[in-house]
């Protein structure tokens, strides 16, 4: 198991790998994805979209929202990239994130979300007809 | 032999029992032996005193030596939030990401879904 510190929701190494899912999913997606753990105040649907308005490209943006100590999930999609991620699909990461992050495992929950977001949010590939 | 049925044993048992442990416990009950002392009855706020203020007393001693070098340090005594993380994210303060929100548009709809666990 890896050593977290006190007052840290991630080690040093926990960190690295998910800075690797991230760019990972950023690479298959060609959306921009960041994810946010710490305390998400009294609603954490409007911190999610309060954070997810400050980045830098927040139509193309997908941002992950955990609330560890509030058991908080969100998941804000762009304007432009909900075009190829559903709600639903949305629906279905949130769903086996919480799973995992139930178990207690917040790192490989969030990588299986960044997985599944990056997957719905491949552009499709289109066969040009002559 | 026939062995004796459950209810039978249990009664055995259970009897045993109920008169084993009075029987041990009457010597306790016995006059003081000859040649031992006489001491005055216990009072009742001296005991009082004994077992409650003592224990207390002990407590307050172990919580001043717990918390009281972290507050002459003038560190909180409350226990400390963990620090938050934010992965590919900016690092604006609070207004300004107030004021980013505030500047957003109908065509920014943003979609998405929220969870718990």
């Amino acid at each position: 198991m890896v050593a977290v510190a006190p007052g840290e929701h991630l080690s040093r190494g926990e960190h690295t790998e998910l800075d690797r899912a991230i760019r990972a999913a950023e690479q298959a997606s060609r959306a921009e994805f960041s994810v946010f753990i710490g305390h998400a105040g009294e609603e954490p649907r409007a911190h999610a979209e309060l954070l997810h308005g400050s980045l830098t490209a927040p139509a193309r943006s997908i941002l992950i929202l955990v609330d560890p100590s509030a058991h908080a999930l969100e998941v804000v999609t762009g304007s432009d990239v909900r075009r190829r991620v559903t709600d639903q699909q949305v629906g279905l990461a949130i769903l086996a994130m919480s799973s995992d992050f139930a178990d207690g495992n917040l790192v490989g929950g969030l990588k299986r979300g960044l997985s599944m977001l990056a997957e719905a949010a491949r552009p499709e590939r289109t066969l040009h007809a002559h | 032999m026939k062995s004796p049925s459950p209810i039978t044993r249990a009664l055995l048992v259970a009897g045993t029992a109920a008169a084993l442990v009075p029987g041990l416990a009457l010597p306790a009950g016995a006059e003081v032996p000859e040649g031992w002392s006489h001491p005055a009855d216990v009072n009742g706020l001296h005991a009082l005193l004994v077992l409650g203020g003592i224990p207390l007393a002990l407590f307050i001693l172990i919580g001043l030596a717990v918390y009281l070098p972290s507050v002459m340090r003038g560190e909180g005594i409350a226990p400390t939030q963990a620090e938050d993380h934010w992965l590919g994210g900016s690092a604006k303060s609070a207004g300004e990401l107030q004021s980013a929100q505030a500047g957003r548009t109908e065509a920014d709809e943003t979609g998405g879904g929220s969870g718990s666990w």
